[in-house]
């Protein structure tokens, strides 16, 4: 009896200890608040620097879903080579975030992502339904059926890039009318350099200001003026099922001369070959800047005085072609991916369906509701606030963040910003005066299916296009354009395999149209 | 229950021992804790320097890969084929291929928020996604330290590596956004019209992850380049220059505003870098404590388990000492049971004490022990015993002695002294002592007359019947030699055993008793010389048959105790003085007889079983010591000539002489080795030899006394019956019918 007691009180003992000692031990994999950690290669706008770690928004979706995310933040103009740069090194991030992700490439090919179909009824519930009830449903899976990432789609019925602005108090002020053609647009852009319109008796006009190698602020626009609906992509369809490439299309080579123009007569800031989007707003704050084209006026990089001063203005053409501007519609963009060395499939999978929830969306877009949003009684969110110089991005994400608003649901829980009544109004305007190519390209790039080895083609193909196109409109701005120039430059092209790409692309969108495309004339 | 337990918590000794067990476990524990205060807080503040010493070369080691990066940008800028100085104005384009070539290296940069380079002969400045004027660069971005001018300077100034301390840079640089930034300016360039400058911009929040591993929230650290501080991260509100001054003092601590701080830093020459860590003394101490609290804890945890165990063993450690006290003390008082002992042990002592010095000191005590011994004759010189009885206050040197024994019915009555002057009679000592077996007391009386003696033994007479009332006491006969007090013994208790036929109520002397001793005590002598040879031909089976053969005798002949004690006491001296050295005879004389065991025997067989005792001592005896061999090659051949005897004793002409002449060696020479082995001589052992196998012949043959005669080797029947009847004490047809006729037994004489 004695023994008995005497091993019991020793047991005890021993436990006691063991209790205490244990209590004394850390556990290093768990985090003290009991969160979860994850890292995430977030993209970042290159005029646009957003303190991910601090914002408002993602703490206070750390607080709801219990997820910490460590983010590495990555500016456009970097984006891939630190994605090639992280997949080449063997260590992935557990999420990939925004901007754009050649899931052909990573996902199919080689592997290096989670394919998320059997995940996202479970872990997604909220975007699987919107999903579902959409019809983009077909577009997110890859060539081999799986779907690789969560798609970002925001609906607003926009149908145009950049549009073209030009001052209109500098107009007024040389009693001058909005520019319709080349010719006319050239005249006024030098009398904008030498008319000193913005008053301040200094001749530090730069008439027009833009980027390279863009359709938004970028010379890209520009090829409109001779009928070619330039993207970044560099093929169109027309109406006729027929894909073309548009260095190959006439009037390519009289753009490059007229931009060489605009630069030799200081009409076009050299520098715009060569500067960012946060430059290029920069600059066209000063108020140097008398045109551009551009997402939209209101609530962007500009400041409001000066946004004030211009107004958007039709493509001008040159003699003898009709103005075409690329045509965009609504398409699914990447939102997130897991790569394969996520830790944590399942609460990375809530912490993007949690920002797909309608108010933390909307949120996400437009500012924490009571200060920048309500609720109207029709139950639909509005916006009520917009903060100037784009602070927005100080408290949320925008469109940095997730979103996958399909357009009739989107239009059923928010009333559109006086900024997106504006851009839905230019782009009516430009619809309505015939100078958008009737088949969006999105249609060619995007929404046609391609097979992984077409994808992965087109991506290396584009890859090498772009350089010989982009070196030849730097040395035609620069330096005019030659005979000898202009077939080296179709040479490059064609040895760098444009005929095969516009060919794929044909093939693509025939299988897409369901009809045969005729070879380009 | 109840009751036990209020004791038991009152008991003092319970309260000292527990408080002696927890008073040693607080000593080990204070003494623990000082050790482990002392020896964690030492191990503390070496580690304490040597984790900031690891961690400022973490942070160097981390930051020189950061500056090495960037020189090696550098160098790469200066040796590369595709970058070459040119002035934006005149070759835009090639602003554009630069830029390009800017962005491979943004892509691989983790570190550097924005990197730009500057060629001497140019006004623009390039970044991956920018080109622009400095001009524009200066207006469109503030350094909040660092003039327009200052930073035109160094761009296209600079020879050697340049850092701006951190300061917030606001502006296009930065995309609008304003943040602490350290800016590290790198020349490139070999000749003078290629020369270039690398301006990285690198975040402080790059620095604050390699500084977040300081001790907890307390980030106190900090790079010191040249003489300006790079970049801090500290929580105490110290000025650099106080740092700065105790470094070029070479101090490793200082004071500041009371507090002391303890300084680590790590020099690294080839970046003019400095890295300096500081730790608050006060902080350090608080972390001990924190880190001691555990340990205390558990310490904590240890001494309940300790005072546990410590009440358990006071509790049964107390329980002895509780039963100890209750035995010493009777007394039912409250009090400490330690106290109870040490004055029961002390009582006690002092009874013992006291009483060990009065039995030493006893007289009566010593003189009993004299008597015993005197009586067993212990004393071998009469000198010895007369020294002995002086020793006890005894004048025993007189010419007569005698004992006397006082039979007494009451029992534990102590025995009378007559010495010196309490003696009613002059001229006599006597001295006596109990004999509990007996229930007698037994009086040595020392007398210079025979009248005296007597005279002695009438008043012990006297005076013991006037104590009991009724007594019997025996006189043995007067001696002279001290060495036959064992005779007195016998005598005055043979005296006793004839009591009923003498007048009891005087005393009875020896002298008065009839007998007929002489009678049979030649009978006895023949039986007990029978032993002798048994003894002497070392024959166990002879011998018992010999014991049996006196006990037979002894109850046969209905003889008084007194006869009986005489022949037994002859037989036994016989023995010893045979058959024993003066050591075995002292060590029987103590181990196996005692005339006073011979009165403690109850019955026959204890008798007959102290006689073989003794017996089978002398035959051990005699096998271990072996007095007699000269050497061992006469023993043997000792062993051969019994042999030789033991197997031609039938031979008539067997001899002395012709043994003898058989073993080659003279007669008296063989009759000396014989006799120094076998205690008789040949001839002698041949007799008993002859006339032991005579006698088995006698009882288990029918052959004649003649014939027997020839067979054990006589050459006439006469010479046979005169030896048969010399040593068994009866003829041989005596002997014979004697064996015929069970239950009847032939005198020597009948």
């Amino acid at each position: 009896m004695k023994t008995s007691r005497r091993n019991r009180f020793f047991a005890f003992l021993l436990l006691a200890l063991t209790v205490l000692l244990s209590g004394c031990a850390p556990d290093p994999a768990v985090r003290t608040e009991g969160k979860t950690d994850l890292t995430a290669l977030q993209y970042e706008l290159e005029n646009q620097a957003i303190d991910f770690a601090n914002l408002w928004f993602y703490r206070e979706l750390e607080e709801k879903t219990h997820v910490h995310v460590e983010f590495e933040t990555v500016r456009d103009a970097e984006w891939k080579n630190r994605q090639q740069l992280m997949f080449a090194s063997g260590q992935y991030k557990d999420l990939v975030l925004r901007g754009s992700l050649d899931t052909e490439e990573y996902g199919v090919n080689r592997h290096l992502l989670v394919p998320l179909d059997t995940y996202l009824k479970e872990y997604m519930p909220v975007y699987s339904a919107r999903l579902a009830e959409s019809d983009m449903a077909e577009v997110i899976p890859s060539s081999d059926g799986r779907c690789y990432y969560v798609g970002f789609l925001l609906s607003q019925d926009v149908s145009v890039n950049g549009h073209f602005f030009i001052n209109r108090q500098w107009l007024d002020r040389l009693h001058l009318e909005v520019p319709t053609t080349v010719r006319e647009l050239t005249d006024v852009l030098r009398a904008f350099r030498d008319g000193d319109p913005n008053g301040n008796g200094l001749k530090d006009e730069v008439p027009y200001e833009a980027t390279l190698d863009d359709c938004n602020t970028g010379l890209y626009n520009l090829f409109s003026a001779w009928g070619i609906p330039m993207n970044e992509d560099f093929v169109f369809a027309g109406s006729d099922g027929i894909v073309r490439f548009a260095p190959f299309q006439d009037g390519f080579r009289e753009t490059a001369e007229w931009m060489h123009l605009l630069c030799e007569e200081k009409l076009l800031d050299v520098e715009s070959i060569t500067q960012g989007s946060n430059l290029w707003s920069a600059k066209v704050n000063r108020n140097t800047a008398g045109f551009f084209s551009y997402w939209r006026l209101g609530n962007t990089a500009l400041q409001a005085g000066i946004a004030s001063q211009f107004v958007c203005m039709l493509p001008v053409h040159a003699d003898g072609y009709d103005a075409r501007l690329s045509r965009i519609k609504d398409t699914v963009e990447f939102g997130a991916a897991l790569t394969i060395q996520n830790r944590d499939i399942p609460a990375s999978l809530r912490w993007l369906d949690a920002q797909m929830d309608t108010e933390t969306m909307l949120v996400s877009q437009n500012g924490p509701v009571g200060e920048m949003l309500q609720r109207g009684e029709d139950g639909r969110y509005q916006v009520i606030a917009v903060p100037e110089a784009n602070r927005l991005y100080e408290i949320v994400p925008v469109i940095c963040g997730q979103f996958f608003a399909p357009k009739e649901y989107y239009r059923s829980v928010y009333v559109p910003a006086p900024h997106r009544v504006e851009k839905s109004g230019y782009c009516e305007a430009y619809d309505a005066s015939g100078v958008l190519e009737p088949v969006s390209e999105k249609v060619l790039t995007v929404e046609s299916a391609k097979t992984s080895q077409e994808s992965a083609r087109l991506t290396q193909l584009k890859k090498r296009i772009k350089t010989v196109v982009d070196d030849f409109i730097v040395n035609a701005v620069v330096h005019g354009v030659t005979d000898q120039a202009f077939d080296a430059f179709i040479e490059d092209l064609k040895a760098e395999g444009a005929l095969e790409y516009r060919e794929l692309y044909q093939q693509i969108y025939n299988r897409h149209t369901g009809r045969t495309g005729e070879a380009e004339k | 229950m109840t009751g036990g337990k209020r004791s038991f918590f009152q008991s003092g000794a319970f309260k000292r021992l527990l408080f002696s067990y927890i008073i040693v476990i607080v000593l080990l524990a204070v003494v623990f804790s000082f050790f482990m205060t002392l020896r964690t807080y030492d191990s503390m503040w070496t580690e304490a320097r040597n984790s900031q010493f690891n961690r400022l070369a973490r942070i160097a080691e981390r930051h020189g890969e950061y500056l090495t990066a960037m020189q090696n940008t550098a160098d790469q800028m200066s040796i590369s084929p595709f970058i070459k100085a040119f002035v934006f104005q005149e070759h835009p384009d090639m602003a554009y291929q630069l830029m390009k070539y800017l962005s491979l290296y943004a892509a691989t940069n983790t570190f550097c928020e924005r990197m730009f380079l500057c060629f001497a002969i140019d006004s623009h400045i390039y970044s991956s996604q920018n080109s622009m004027t400095l001009d524009a660069l200066t207006s469109l971005t503030h350094f909040e330290h660092f003039s327009a001018s200052q930073l035109e300077s160094v761009l296209h100034g600079s020879e050697e590596l340049t850092i701006l301390p951190a300061q917030r840079v606001q502006g296009t640089l930065l995309d609008g956004s304003s943040e602490p930034i350290i800016t590290y300016f790198m020349p490139f360039g070999m000749l003078r019209e290629e020369r270039g400058c690398l301006m990285f911009l690198v975040r402080k929040t790059v620095f604050d992850e390699m500084f977040s591993d300081a001790i907890a929230t307390k980030n106190n650290t900090y790079i010191f380049y040249r003489d300006r501080t790079l970049v801090s991260s500290c929580s105490y509100s110290i000025p650099d220059e106080e740092i700065r001054s105790a470094m070029v003092s070479g101090l490793d601590a200082f004071r500041f505003q009371g507090d002391e701080y303890i300084l680590s830093r790590v020099t690294v020459p080839g970046w003019s870098m400095e890295y300096v860590s500081l730790i608050r003394s006060g902080d350090l101490a608080a972390s001990l404590a924190a880190n001691l609290s555990g340990g205390l804890i558990i310490l904590a945890v240890g001494s309940l388990l300790a005072f546990f165990i410590a009440y358990r063993l006071a509790r049964r450690n107390w329980q002895p000492v509780h039963e100890i006290s209750s035995l010493l003390s009777s007394e039912e008082k409250q009090g400490d049971e330690w106290q109870k002992i040490k004055q029961g042990i002390s009582e006690l002592s002092r009874q013992n004490a006291a009483l060990s010095i009065q039995l030493e000191n006893a007289l009566p005590m010593r003189r009993h022990d004299f008597v015993l011994s005197f009586l067993k004759n212990h004393y071998p010189t009469r000198q010895d015993a007369l020294q002995a009885a002086a020793g006890v206050e005894l004048k025993i040197d007189r010419k007569y002695y005698a004992v006397v024994l006082c039979f007494d019915q009451e029992a534990g009555r102590q025995p009378m002294v007559f010495a010196g002057g309490d003696c009613p009679i002059p001229g006599v000592c006597a001295c006596g002592t109990e004999l509990v077996a007996l229930d007698a007391i037994l009086y040595l009386v020392f007398a210079d007359s025979q009248e005296a003696l007597v005279s002695m033994a009438e008043e012990i007479h006297r005076r013991t019947q006037e104590q009991s009332g009724q007594a019997v006491t025996t006189i043995s006969g007067i001696h002279e030699d001290f060495s036959e007090v064992s005779s007195a013994y016998l005598e005055a208790a043979a005296t006793y055993d004839n009591r009923f036929v003498m007048d009891a109520d005087k005393p009875l002397f020896y002298g008065s008793i009839p007998t007929n001793f002489g009678e049979i005590l030649p009978q006895a002598q023949r039986i007990t010389e029978g032993i002798h040879q048994a003894l002497l031909l070392r024959s166990e089976d002879l011998l018992n048959s010999k014991i049996a053969e006196l006990l037979h005798f002894l109850k046969r002949n209905s003889m008084s105790s007194f006869s009986f004690r005489l022949i037994y006491n002859n037989v036994i001296e016989t023995l010893l003085k045979e058959h024993m050295d003066a050591l075995s005879r002292e060590r029987g004389a103590q181990e196996v007889y005692d005339i006073l065991m011979l009165s403690g025997c109850a019955s026959m067989d204890d008798v007959s079983e102290l006689l073989r005792r003794l017996c089978h001592f002398i035959l051990s005896c005699g096998e271990g010591s072996a007095p007699a061999e000269p050497d061992e090659a006469s023993g043997d051949l000792m062993d051969r000539v019994v042999g030789y005897i033991d197997t031609h004793y039938y031979d008539k002409e067997l001899s002395i002489s012709a043994i003898a002449e058989t073993f080659n060696m003279p007669n008296a020479r063989l009759s000396q080795l014989f006799k120094s082995k076998m205690r008789v001589t040949p001839l002698e052992y041949l007799t008993m030899l002859r006339v032991e196998h005579s006698k088995d012949l006698l009882v288990n043959s029918d052959l004649s006394v003649k014939e027997i005669a020839e067979a054990v080797g006589y050459y006439d029947a006469g010479s046979f019956i005169r030896r048969f009847r010399q040593k068994v004490g009866m003829t041989p047809m005596q002997f014979k019918r004697s064996k015929e006729e069970p239950g009847s037994d032939v005198s020597p004489e009948g």
